[in-house]
C-alpha cells in the first residue's frame, strides 16, 4: 500500500534521512523504534507530507504523492495522525473536535457526525466527556480523544507519532489499551514508539531506524528475541559500549581502570560486580594478554537490562587462546578469569584476526 | 543673522500692508509732550467749530498737527484717554477741570496762546456796545473777578446763579435778550442740579439785568452757535468762545470778560504717571505669565512687548480665558471687542484699561485676488461712512446680550459665489447662536458684503489654522473671522482694509486689577468699568459729562440692570435716587448707593397758569414744614412693607370731593414713589402726597395711569390737571409746565455692590451637598438644555461614532493584506509591509490627517469626514495587522498540523482552526485599540470636522464654564466607548468555548 524509495530529508545540512526504503502492506501494524534523533518522526511526517522530503519517492496506493499535481488533502483524509502533543482544537468541545472534520470534509450531517462521534467516544471509553473542553481533560484522555478524532475520518491507515511519550506512566496504559484494541480491528497502523513491550506485543513488524536508514526490520518476535545486527542488539538490550585501543607500550592501568569503573557505575553495576570486573580486567590485561600481545581493541559492553558485562578483545594475527595456555606465571590469572567468567569464547574470524569474548 | 533679516523683512512688509489697508494707525509713542512742537506729526483733538487748531497753526506754523474733531469736550478727552489722540486742545479753565478728574492720566503740556473769551453778536448790532459797557463796569467793580472765583476757582456743587431777575428794580421791559450757548463747557457753561450755570451764564445774566432785558437761553452745539447768530435766531452767543480773526470777519465781539489760554492737555506716557499705578497689574514685570493665542497678532505683540514675561501659548481662546479665570496666567492678550464680551459674561474677569497694541481686523483674501480685495475695500469704505459700521458696532460690541443678525436680503440674481470661512468660537464677532446657526458681527458683515457684491455666500466654519490653510489652498474664498493682520500671515494672505476698530487688550482676573475692583465712590470711578443704564433714559448722557470712557451696558428695565449688578456682570447701575434706595432696601447687605452725582428734584407738573397751582403748592410747602413729607418718606422708602399703606387723608380732612375732580396722570413704574400694588391699585409716596392734596383741596382724585413719556403730554393737552411719577424738574420742562415745590430731593445715583467680607462659614454637610447638586443642575442646564445645546452634542457624537466605526471596519479589513505583506516570504513584499507598519506607527495620527487633508487631497473636493476615515483606517490597519500577526503566531503549530493531517487545506485550516483561536488572544488588545481610536477622533477638529469634542468646545466658548462641560464630554466618550466595545465583548463571548457550551447546555435543558 505504501512504498517508500530512497527517501531523503536534510535539516540544516544534516541528512536525517539518508536513504530510507520501506514497504507497508495493508493491515500491518508496524512499530518504528530506534534511538532519538534518527529520523523516526521525520519519516512518519514525510508520509503525509507534513515534512517535505528532499529526495526519493513515496507511493501511496499507486500515487506518487511527491508529484506536484497530487491532491495531498485527499490523500491525507485517508491517513489519520495522532501526535505526541495531542493537538486537540482548543476552541471546540470534545464532540466538536471529533465531528468537525467529517462535517466539513466528508460532508456528513451534523447529527450523523455527532452520533458517530459518540460511538467513537464510547470506543475509547470517554462517552461522558462529550461536552468537555480539551484543557479540562488529562493527557491520557486527550490522547484517546485524539485517536477518536482520527478514527472519525474512517482512515485506512493511522500514523502514531510517539503517542505516549508525553504521558506520565499512569496514563500510558490507558492509551496503549486503546491502541491494542485498535490493532485488533485490522486497521493499518504505523507507530513510532519507545514502548518496547507494547511494540513487541502489538506489532506485526518492527522497523529499527538508525544511521538515516531502516537499519533492520523484521517480524516483531524475531527482532526482539534475535536482533541480527549489532546496533539493533545494542539498542534492544540497552547495551552500552565502551571502546579502547590499548597498546602494551603506553598502557596506564590505573587510568584505564578509572574509566572502566566510571562506566560501570553509570551502568548501575553494584559494587561486587564492579570489583569482579576490575579484577578480571587487571588479570586479563596485565598477566594474560600483554605479555604475549602488543596491541588490542577492547570493547566492554554492559547491559542495563541483564546487568551482564561482555568483554570483547580483538587483535591482529592468528594466535592461540591466551586463556588456555601461556606462560606459567599467568596461570593464576587464567584461573581467576576462568572462575569469574560465565562464558569464554575464542575465535579467529579470518585467519588474520583473533577475538576473545568473555561474559561476566 | 537670520533673526535680523526676518525683522527687516517684517519691517518692510508693514508699510506694504498698511498701504493696502488705509487704516489710520494710532500713534502711541511714549515721548512726553511738553510743547506745541512736540505735537509734530501727532493727532490733537478739539471740538468742532472751535478755533484751537487754527490758533495752534498760527502759533507754530511749521508744526504739522493732524486734527481730530469731536462734538464736545468729553469726547475729546475720551479720545486722549483711550489713545486715539495724542493731545487735546482745551481752554484753560476746562483743562484744569479735566486734570482734576484724571490726575493720573492727564497733564497740561503747555499753554500756547493767550485767549480772550467773549460773546459774539451780529455785526453792527446795537447790543454789542451796550453789552461791552456792562462788562467794563463789572470788571472795574471787581465783580467779574468774583464771578471767576466762584465758577472757575471752585468746585462747590452748591453754587448757584445769582437771581438777578428777582431783584426789585428789574422788570425786563427793555426787551428780550436771546442767548445761545453750549452747556458742555464746564465751568463756563454747564448744568448743575438741573439749572444752567457757569461763568458765561453768570455774566450774561448780569448783563441782561443791567440792560433790563429778559434773558432767554437756548442750548445748542458749539459748532452751530455762530450759524444761529448769523441767521438771527439769537442775539448773542457764547460759551468760552475765543475771539479769533476768522470769527471777527463774520461777527462782532463784545469786550472780553475772561482771559484764559489755550492749553495742550496730553496723556502721561504709559506707566510713567506719578503714583497711583502701582496697584494695577504690571505686565512688563519680569516673570509675569502672559497668555497669548497661537498664531494671532496678540501672540507677536506679547512676545515683543513683554520679553521679560513668561509667554504661554494657547490653542483656543476658551482655554486662555479659563486660564485667567483659574489664575494659571496673569493676563491673556487678545482682541478687545471679543474680550469685552467675555468680561461682561464673567464676573471675575475684566480688561485692563491700557491699550496693549494696535490691532488691524481685516478680511483675509487669497493672495492673487487683488481685484476682489479692491471691491471689498470699497465696501468697507462705504459702510464706515454711511453709519452702518457705527450701528453694527453698537449693537454687537456694546450691548450686554447678543442680538440677532438682522434680516438682510440675499441678492436675487447673484452673479458670483463665494465661500466664506469663519471660526464660530468668538462672540460677539463669530459664534453659534441658540439655533446653532452662525451669527455675529462678522456674519452680518458678510451678508451685507454679499448684497453689495451681488454674490451668493456659503459659510464654512473651521478652526483658525484650518481657515488659513483653506484660504491658501483655495478651499475658501474669503476669511471673515476677526482676523488680525500680522506680517507672517501677510506672506500668504491678502488683507483688506481694516473693517473693525479694535485694539489688543489684556484680560485679567479681577483680583489682579485693584483699581478695577468694586470701590466705586464717585462717578469718576466709573471710567473704564461696565455700568448698567436704562436704554430709554438719559442718565448715561448725564454721567458722560462727568466721567468719560464709561462702558455702558443697556437694559430694558431697572430690574434687569440691578440683577446684573447683583450677579457681578456690571460694576454699577445708574438710577434715580428713590428707585436706587428702594433696591438698596431690598438688598441691604449687598447694595449701596455709591454717590449721587447729579441732583435731581421731583415735583408734580401742572399746566401753566393753573388755578390750582397756588393752593397745591401751599399744601406741599405745609407738608414740608410740618415734617409730614419726611414721615411719608421714611415710611415709603423704608424696608418695612407693612408700613407702606396709603394714609386716608380724605377721612382726616373730611373731604367729600365737592370741589370737583382732580385729574392726576401718573406713571406707576417707579417704586416706591409711584407704583401698582398687588391688587393693581396705584400706591406709593407720591400717591400719598396727591391724596393729601386732593383732600385738602376738597376734590375727588381721578387717577390716570400713563407711561413715563406721556407725563408732559397729558398736561400739554389739557387731559390732566396734574402729572408726575418720579418726574425730574428740569429747565426744559419748566419752560412748558409749572412745577409744584419739589417733594423729593433726589438725584442720579450710582448703585454699587457693597464690599462683602466673606466669612468662612461652616456649611453643614447636607447643605453643602445640596448646594453642589444645585450648581451641578445649573451647569447641566447651561451646558445642555439651554439653546438646545444637547442637539449640538448629539450631532457631534454622531460624527464621532461614524468615523470610529467605519475606520474600525475598514482598518480591520485592511489588516489582513498588511499581515500578509508583513509575513510574506518574498523579501520585497515583507519590506513593504514593515515599512507601512513603521510609518503608521511612527507618525502622529494628527500629522497624518493633516497631510492627507491639506496635501494629498488638497485640490480635491472631498468630504473631510472621508479623509478622516481614510487616515484612521490606515493607522488602525497597521496596528491591527501586527495584532493579527501576534495572535496567529500564538496559536501552537500543532493545531495547524492536526488540521492538515485531518485533510483540511490551508485556507480551511486558517479560518476554522487558527483564526478562531488567534482572535481569542487578540480581542482584548483589539478592544483597547478600538476604544483608543474612538478617543483619538477628538482631533478631527483640526481638519474642520465638527465632532463631539468640537461641539463641547463650542458650548464652552459660550458658557465659559470649565468643570461641567469637560466632565460631561469625558463621560459621553466613556459611555460611547462602553457601547461600541460592547459588540466586541459579545464577540469575545461567542468565541469563548466555555461560554458557548454553557449556553448550549442551557438551551438543551
Amino acid at each position: 500500500m505504501i512504498k517508500v524509495k530512497n527517501l531523503k530529508k536534510i535539516y540544516n545540512g544534516n541528512a536525517v534521512l539518508k536513504d530510507v526504503n520501506a514497504v507497508i502492506e495493508k493491515g500491518e501494524v508496524i512499530s518504528i523504534i530506534g534511538p532519538s534523533g534518527t529520523g523516526k518522526s521525520t519519516f512518519l511526517r514525510c508520509l503525509n507530507l507534513l515534512e517535505q522530503p528532499d529526495g526519493g519517492e513515496i507511493w501511496i496506493d499507486g500515487k506518487n504523492i511527491l508529484d506536484a499535481k497530487t491532491d495531498i488533502t485527499a490523500i491525507r483524509r485517508k491517513m489519520g495522525m495522532v501526535f505526541q502533543s495531542f493537538n486537540l482544537f482548543g476552541h471546540l468541545t470534545v464532540l466538536e473536535n471529533i465531528a468537525m472534520a467529517p462535517v466539513s470534509l466528508l460532508k456528513k450531517s451534523k447529527a450523523e457526525a455527532e452520533a458517530k462521534a459518540m460511538e467513537l467516544l464510547k470506543l475509547v471509553g470517554l462517552a461522558g466527556k462529550a461536552n468537555a473542553l480539551p484543557q479540562e481533560l488529562s493527557g491520557g484522555q486527550q490522547q484517546r480523544i485524539a485517536i477518536a478524532r482520527a478514527l472519525a475520518m474512517e482512515p485506512e491507515i493511522i500514523l502514531f507519532d510517539e503517542p505516549t511519550s508525553a504521558l506520565d506512566p499512569t496514563m500510558v496504559n490507558e492509551v496503549l489499551s486503546v491502541m491494542r484494541n485498535l490493532a485488533k480491528t485490522g486497521i493499518t497502523m504505523l507507530i513510532v514508539t519507545h514502548e518496547m513491550r507494547f511494540a513487541r506485543d502489538v506489532s506485526t513488524r518492527i522497523f529499527y531506524m538508525d544511521e538515516g536508514v531502516v537499519y533492520e526490520s523484521g517480524p516483531a518476535k524475531e527482532l526482539f528475541e534475535n536482533p541480527a545486527r549489532p546496533k539493533t542488539k545494542a539498542f534492544l538490550r540497552r547495551i552500552d559500549m565502551l571502546n579502547f585501543n590499548l597498546s602494551k607500550a603506553d598502557f596506564d592501568l590505573y587510568h584505564f581502570q578509572s574509566q572502566v569503573v566510571e562506566f560501570a557505575e553509570k551502568q548501575m553495576l553494584d559494587g561486587k560486580q564492579i570489583k569482579a570486573l576490575y579484577s578480571v580486567l587487571e588479570e586479563l590485561l596485565i598477566n594474560v594478554v600483554f605479555p604475549e600481545i602488543n596491541k588490542i581493541d577492547l570493547e566492554i559492553g554492559i547491559s542495563e537490562e541483564t546487568k551482564t558485562t561482555e568483554l570483547c578483545l580483538k587483535w591482529q594475527g592468528k594466535t592461540a587462546n591466551p586463556l588456555d595456555s601461556g606462560s606459567p606465571s599467568g596461570e593464576l590469572a587464567r584461573m581467576i578469569i576462568r572462575k569469574r567468567s560465565k562464558t569464554i569464547e575464542f575465535t579467529t574470524p579470518d585467519n588474520n584476526n583473533s577475538q576473545l569474548a568473555i561474559t561476566l | 543673522m537670520k533673526q535680523f533679516l526676518l525683522i527687516l523683512f517684517a519691517a518692510a512688509l508693514i508699510p506694504a500692508m498698511v498701504s493696502c489697508s488705509k487704516s489710520k494707525k494710532e500713534g502711541s509713542k511714549s515721548v512726553r509732550i511738553s510743547t506745541l512742537q512736540d505735537l509734530h506729526g501727532k493727532k490733537a483733538a478739539s471740538t468742532t467749530g472751535s478755533a484751537f487748531q487754527e490758533s495752534a497753526e498760527k502759533a507754530a506754523p511749521k508744526v504739522k498737527i493732524t486734527p481730530l474733531y469731536f462734538n464736545d469736550n468729553t469726547l475729546c478727552v475720551q479720545a486722549v484717554l483711550s489713545g486715539k489722540a495724542d493731545a487735546v486742545f482745551l481752554d484753560e479753565p476746562m483743562a484744569q477741570l479735566w486734570i482734576a478728574r484724571h490726575p493720573d492720566e492727564l497733564y497740561i503740556a503747555g499753554v500756547y496762546t493767550k485767549d480772550e473769551y467773549s460773546f459774539a453778536t451780529r455785526k453792527k448790532s446795537p447790543l454789542t456796545a451796550r453789552i461791552s459797557r456792562v462788562i467794563e463796569q463789572l470788571e472795574k467793580s471787581g465783580e467779574l473777578e468774583k464771578f471767576k472765583q466762584k465758577w472757575c476757582g471752585s468746585t462747590d456743587p452748591n453754587r448757584k446763579l445769582e437771581k438777578w431777575t428777582h431783584k426789585k428794580d428789574f422788570n425786563g421791559s427793555a426787551g428780550v435778550l436771546t442767548y445761545a450757548t453750549d452747556f458742555t463747557q464746564e465751568p463756563m457753561a454747564f448744568t448743575l442740579k438741573g439749572q444752567y450755570v457757569g461763568m458765561d451764564i453768570e455774566v450774561i445774566a448780569r448783563v441782561a439785568y443791567e440792560l433790563n432785558m429778559k434773558l432767554e437761553i437756548t442750548s445748542m452745539n458749539f459748532g452751530s452757535l455762530l450759524e444761529a447768530l448769523l441767521s438771527q435766531k439769537v442775539d448773542a452767543v457764547g460759551g468760552s468762545m475765543s475771539i479769533t480773526p476768522t470769527r471777527q470777519e463774520k461777527v462782532d465781539f463784545v469786550k472780553s470778560y475772561y482771559q484764559g489760554g489755550q492749553t495742550i492737555v496730553a496723556r502721561y506716557p504709559e506707566n510713567s504717571a506719578p503714583g497711583g499705578k502701582t496697584e494695577k497689574l504690571d505686565l512688563s514685570k519680569p516673570g509675569t505669565r502672559i497668555g497669548v493665542p497661537e498664531g494671532a497678532a496678540a501672540m507677536t505683540v506679547g512676545e515683543k512687548k513683554y520679553p521679560k514675561g513668561k509667554i504661554i501659548y494657547f490653542n483656543s481662546l476658551t482655554e486662555g480665558y479659563l486660564a485667567v479665570q483659574t489664575k494659571k496666567i496673569d493676563a491673556f492678550l487678545f482682541d478687545r471687542n471679543s474680550m469685552e464680551y467675555v468680561a461682561r459674561s464673567n464676573p471675575v474677569l475684566t480688561l485692563l484699561n491700557e491699550k496693549i497694541a494696535d490691532e488691524f481686523i481685516v478680511i483675509g483674501l487669497p493672495k492673487k485676488n487683488a481685484e476682489l480685495c479692491k471691491e471689498v475695500n470699497a465696501f468697507i469704505k462705504k459702510y464706515r461712512s454711511d453709519g452702518t459700521y457705527d450701528d453694527m458696532f453698537k449693537r454687537w460690541c456694546l450691548t450686554n446680550s447678543l442680538p440677532a443678525v438682522p434680516d438682510i436680503p440675499r441678492p436675487a440674481k447673484p452673479t458670483r459665489k463665494f465661500i466664506v470661512g469663519t471660526e464660530g468660537l468668538n462672540p460677539p464677532m463669530s459664534f453659534f447662536d441658540a439655533r446653532n446657526n452662525l451669527s455675529g458681527f462678522d456674519i452680518e458683515f458678510t451678508r451685507r458684503l454679499a448684497l453689495y457684491l451681488n454674490a451668493e455666500i456659503e459659510l464654512k466654519n473651521m478652526t483658525y489654522p484650518a481657515l488659513l490653510s483653506s484660504l491658501e489652498t483655495g478651499k475658501i474664498d474669503m476669511l471673515i473671522s476677526n482676523l488680525n493682520a500680522t506680517p507672517e500671515r501677510s506672506e500668504n494672505v491678502l488683507f483688506s482694509d481694516c473693517y473693525v476698530d479694535s485694539s489688543i487688550a489684556a484680560l485679567v482676573h479681577i483680583d489682579n486689577c485693584r483699581s478695577n475692583q468694586s470701590g466705586i465712590k464717585k462717578v469718576t470711578d466709573l471710567t473704564g468699568r461696565q455700568v448698567g443704564s436704562n436704554v430709554g433714559g438719559n442718565l448715561h448722557t448725564l454721567a458722560d459729562k462727568f466721567a468719560p470712557g464709561i462702558n455702558y451696558v443697556y437694559f430694558t428695565d431697572n430690574h434687569s440692570a440691578v440683577q446684573a449688578l447683583l450677579t457681578n456682570k456690571v460694576a454699577a447701575v445708574l438710577l434715580d435716587e428713590p428707585i436706587a434706595r428702594n433696591f438698596v432696601s431690598r438688598h441691604p447687605d449687598k447694595l449701596e448707593i455709591a454717590s449721587i452725582f447729579v441732583d435731581d428734584n421731583y415735583g408734580f407738573a401742572m399746566p401753566k397758569n393753573s388755578r390750582l397751582k397756588e393752593r397745591a403748592s401751599a399744601v406741599v410747602d405745609k407738608m414740608q414744614k410740618e415734617g409730614t413729607l419726611d414721615d411719608l418718606k421714611k415710611r415709603w422708602c423704608g424696608s418695612d412693607p407693612a408700613k407702606k399703606v396709603l394714609t386716608d387723608w380724605a377721612k382726616k380732612f373730611n373731604s367729600s370731593g365737592k370741589n370737583g375732580k382732580l385729574r392726576a396722570a401718573l406713571a406707576p413704574y417707579y417704586e416706591p414713589l409711584c407704583y401698582m400694588d398687588a391688587d393693581g391699585k396705584p400706591t406709593g409716596y407720591e400717591i400719598d402726597i396727591i391724596n393729601r392734596i386732593a383732600a385738602e383741596l376738597d376734590m375727588k382724585l381721578e387717577f390716570i395711569s400713563i407711561v413715563g413719556g406721556a407725563r408732559m403730554e397729558m398736561i400739554a393737552s389739557g387731559k390732566a390737571d396734574l402729572s408726575g411719577g418720579s418726574m425730574s424738574i428740569t429747565p426744559e420742562r419748566m419752560e412748558k409746565v409749572d412745577f409744584l415745590p419739589p417733594h423729593y430731593k433726589g438725584g442720579v445715583t450710582i448703585l454699587a455692590r457693597k464690599e462683602q467680607i466673606l466669612k468662612a462659614e461652616k456649611v453643614p454637610f447636607h447643605q453643602a451637598v445640596k448646594k453642589t447638586l444645585a450648581e451641578l443642575k445649573k451647569s447641566f442646564e447651561r451646558t445642555f438644555v439651554r439653546e438646545k445645546r444637547w442637539y449640538l452634542v448629539l450631532q457631534g457624537l454622531k460624527i464621532t461614532v461614524i468615523i470610529t466605526l467605519l475606520s474600525a471596519i475598514a482598518g480591520t479589513l485592511l489588516a489582513f493584506p498588511v499581515w500578509l505583506l508583513r509575513t510574506a516570504k518574498n523579501k520585497f513584499l515583507c519590506f513593504c509591509g514593515q515599512t507601512f507598519i513603521s510609518l503608521m506607527q511612527g507618525t502622529p495620527i494628527l500629522v497624518l490627517l493633516m497631510v492627507l487633508y491639506y496635501l494629498v487631497f488638497a485640490s480635491v473636493d472631498i468630504n473631510a469626514v472621508v479623509v478622516a476615515i481614510i487616515g484612521f483606517s490606515l493607522n488602525f490597519a497597521a496596528y491591527a495587522g501586527e495584532m493579527l500577526r501576534t495572535g496567529i503566531d500564538s496559536v501552537p503549530k500543532g493545531q495547524r498540523e492536526a488540521a492538515l493531517a485531518l485533510g483540511f487545506n490551508r485556507c480551511q485550516t486558517f479560518f476554522k482552526v487558527v483564526l478562531p483561536q488567534a482572535m481569542r488572544q487578540i480581542l482584548p488588545v483589539y478592544r483597547g485599540e478600538f476604544i483608543n481610536m474612538l478617543k483619538t477622533t477628538s482631533i478631527v477638529g483640526y481638519i474642520a470636522i465638527q465632532d463631539l469634542t468640537k461641539a463641547s468646545d463650542i458650548i464652552r466658548s459660550r458658557t465659559y464654564e470649565a468643570f461641567f462641560p469637560l466632565i460631561a464630554t469625558a463621560l459621553i466618550y466613556f459611555v460611547t466607548a462602553w457601547f461600541l466595545a460592547g459588540f466586541l465583548v459579545w464577540l469575545d463571548n461567542r468565541l469563548d468555548p466555555a461560554k458557548r457550551r454553557s449556553k448550549k447546555m442551557e438551551s438543551e435543558k
